[in-house]
């Protein structure tokens, strides 16, 4: 059976010398002229600020957290499948229950990180979505516009919808961003 | 084809691994300008544009000169990196992206022995028990190709892409996971070329005519109720970092991710890991789901191309749908993403699975696929059977 | 003889890997010592036939955690060389005596405690053990003592899923 990891070495050694090969060709054949603005980061054509490694949000490292526990469940399941369906059927009643309490007691952990809101990845966002849905939020919110009103380019086949009258000939701009109100 | 087990005084069958391995190698590396190439002018012919049409006929030799073009580049690296890690980083991404291909099943070489009988051997470098867990374990190396990238190149982009594109690739590792056990749930084996062997019976064990042993019914995307080949679908093309899911390297607001800071060949080297990535994860695809080197139907025409021709088109249909879908949709925002890969693929994965296993309930034992024994062995068993095994040598 | 070469090659190169690992003054470099010597351990596993330890300790060890662990070195800004610099510690003094006093006890140990096998027979690997059956038809069978060890990883995993969010998040 390890004979057959034998070709797979070969195969690692082959993609490692093919990578080496790939950098130290590159290597040899470039020109090196280092100067000092070309060897300075990137930052769109500006000098850079400061240096790069700050912190970084807690968010990535609740992921890779939140990662390894379900990728731990999921290595749980790969043997179970594997001999599942070999089984007789009462043994199969059992495989499954067996798994189902596994995975059951993990849901649990993972409708607790949903009712936390560690998977909203934007905790703002989310308080808004929550609070988006009662009417006085709703009349706060300003109506979605598309920047055709003040051009003048409106729909003149649409006839106008209640109270809200097209501004068409708006005495000033103010007026029109105002939302047409007078 | 049935081929002799002597070709000249060579033994062929323990060649085979090796063939397959060159034959990886060589059609990849064969490939890789071509991919570039079928991608552009499919876009273009999507976008109603011309493509590249300078450098050769159709621009066919567009990337060759690219890539002669990119050897000769200067090699330059920031003053403020980590120089070893930063050159590590697109080693690493070779070598994983390339070290993954080890386990796809091309296809199945029957020889006629000496002594008058047929022995069939997989065209596959490695055909090992472990299979589908293999290409899993090497991609989830690939990881660290971006994390690094991003880190040593000192660079604010780059750090910004490193850690978006990790992020993504662990999340979207669950689910990608998950629809690769609903196959394994029913196959019953985490060896590829067994996974193909449990595709190629009668769709749904319905008594139906000869043609359709092996067709195109009784794979797997649908004997799987299409959903894991949905959710597989979408983690591969999340795995590797391509439009709409390519946040790491989103060029509106990152400039280029993880690798802006990386010129000339090293730049190349990142760019052939998708893309050797892509070939693998619509290879895992076709052996999982599209009945890896199986004909579509069993009759003749099909039946007479060799099945690593099949493999290749099935490979190659990923390829396009990878393409299309880039031309198609635009670029998920990153709270989008994680919704997606946590909240809707994850549960979805986990009880499509539990469905599975609830309806094959009823099905009667299937014959174990491994060439293990189904009796459990205890540790005391093995140390008493130990003087048993000496004597028989 | 290919597996006895491959067990050197593969031994000699996880204890430079761990030896860099403690030597390395930056923690990132560091962890990428502790991922290589990961990787050669799910190699040895593969060379005594454990093919789903191995690729288990790839998967979980070296793909998951390792990367969990360069998110918190990049997270507290240790990666800058020389942000760990111990001053005037006890620790290495410490660290290098119990390191003695472990290699003497292992000596030791190996001096008195004997294998007790059969003359002339050899430890041998039931290989079918280590397989992705092998190890599902052993852990799930009723009759075997596993099925509570089992049950209690997913309370285990369950705990550590609470304590990774009251940790990370502010407002819980």
């Amino acid at each position: 059976m390890i004979s057959g990891y034998i070709p797979i070495a070969v195969l690692i050694l082959v993609a490692a010398i093919l990578g080496g090969a790939m950098i130290g060709l590159s290597f040899l054949f470039g020109p090196h002229k280092p100067t000092f603005f070309k060897s300075t980061s990137y930052e769109c054509g500006i000098d850079p600020v400061g240096n790069a490694r700050e912190r970084f949000p807690i968010k990535f490292y609740l992921v890779a957290m939140l990662f390894i526990i379900f990728d731990i469940e999921t290595i749980f399941l790969w043997p179970w499948a594997v001999t599942y369906g070999s089984q007789e059927h009462g043994m199969k009643v059992f495989f499954l229950s067996e798994m189902a309490v596994f995975v059951a007691i993990l849901f649990i952990g993972y409708f607790y990180i949903l009712g936390k809101g560690a998977l909203d990845w934007d905790e703002s966002d989310r308080a808004v979505n929550q609070d988006s849905h009662t009417p006085e939020i709703k009349a706060k919110r300003a109506p979605i516009r598309f920047g055709n009103e003040a051009s003048g380019v409106v729909d003149l086949d649409k006839k106008p919808v209640g109270d809200r009258v097209p501004t068409y000939g708006a005495s000033s701009q103010e007026e029109v961003v105002a939302g047409g109100k007078r | 084809m049935i081929f002799p087990e002597f070709v000249g005084g060579v033994h062929l069958p323990p060649l085979v691994p090796y063939i397959a391995l060159a034959g990886t190698i060589g059609f990849i590396l064969m490939i890789l300008p071509g991919l570039i190439w079928i991608e552009r002018v499919v876009i273009a012919l999507m976008q109603d544009r011309s493509g590249p049409n300078r450098v050769g006929p159709r621009g066919l030799l567009q990337s060759t000169a690219d890539v002669v073009k990119l050897f000769f580049k200067e090699d330059m690296s920031p003053k403020s990196a980590d120089i070893k890690i930063y050159y590590l980083a697109p080693f690493l991404t070779v070598l994983c992206a390339f070290s993954a291909g080890g386990v796809l099943p091309l296809q199945t070489l029957t020889f006629h022995l000496a002594n008058g009988d047929f022995q069939t051997v997989p065209l596959t470098v490695g055909d090992v028990n472990i299979g589908v867990l293999y290409i899993l374990a090497v991609s989830s190396l690939q990881v660290y190709g971006v994390v690094l990238a991003g880190w040593a190149s000192n660079n604010k982009y780059s750090l910004l892409g490193g850690l978006r594109g990790s992020a993504q690739l662990i999340s979207y590792e669950l689910s990608m996971g998950l629809a690769i056990l609903c196959v394994v749930l029913f196959s019953g084996t985490c060896q590829l070329n067994k996974i193909v062997d449990a595709q190629s019976g009668a769709p749904f064990g319905l008594p139906l005519p000869e043609i359709f042993n092996g067709s195109i019914f009784s794979w797997f995307w649908l004997g799987t109720g299409i959903i894991p080949v949905v959710i597989y679908t979408i983690a591969m093309i999340a795995e590797t970092n391509r439009a709409p899911f390519d946040l790491p390297e989103a060029e509106s607001e990152l400039i280029a991710g993880f690798h802006t800071e990386y010129s000339s060949m090293k730049f190349a080297m990142f760019f052939t890991g998708e893309y050797v990535s892509m070939l693998v994860v619509s290879g895992l695809n076709a052996a999982l789901f599209w009945g890896g080197p199986l004909p579509p139907l069993n009759i003749i025409p099909f039946t007479l191309i060799p099945g690593f021709v099949w493999f290749i088109t099935k490979v190659m249909g990923g390829i396009f749908f990878y393409t299309w879908l880039r031309a198609t949709y635009p670029r998920l925002r990153y709270d989008a993403l994680m919704h997606l890969g946590w909240k809707r693929m994850l549960p979805l994965g986990l009880v499509w699975l539990f469905l599975l296993a609830v309806v094959s309930l009823g099905r009667s034992p299937a014959k174990s696929a491994d060439n293990v024994p189904e009796k459990p062995v205890t540790a005391t068993q093995q140390v008493q059977t130990l003087p048993n095994a000496v004597a028989h040598r | 003889m290919v597996t006895v070469i491959a067990f050197w090659v593969l031994a000699i190169l996880s204890v430079v890997a761990s030896i860099a690992m403690v030597v390395t003054k930056n923690p990132v470099r560091s962890a990428l010592a502790l991922v290589g010597t990961f990787l050669c351990v799910a190699a040895l596993y593969i060379l005594l036939s454990a093919q789903f330890i191995a690729a288990v300790q790839v998967i979980v060890y070296a793909g998951a955690i390792m990367v969990l662990f360069l998110f918190v070195i990049m997270l507290l800004n240790l990666g800058s060389p020389g942000a760990l610099r111990e001053r005037g510690s006890l620790q290495p003094v410490i660290a290098t005596g119990m390191g003695i006093c472990f290699l003497i006890a292992l000596l030791l140990s190996g001096s008195l405690i004997k294998l007790r096998l059969p003359a002339g027979a050899r430890p041998e690997v039931y290989e079918p053990l280590g397989t992705v059956r092998g190890i599902g038809i052993n852990l799930f069978d009723p009759k075997q003592p596993w099925l509570f060890p089992f049950e209690a990883t997913s309370i285990l995993l369950l705990v550590a899923v609470v304590g990774a969010i009251i940790m990370a998040k502010r407002k819980v």
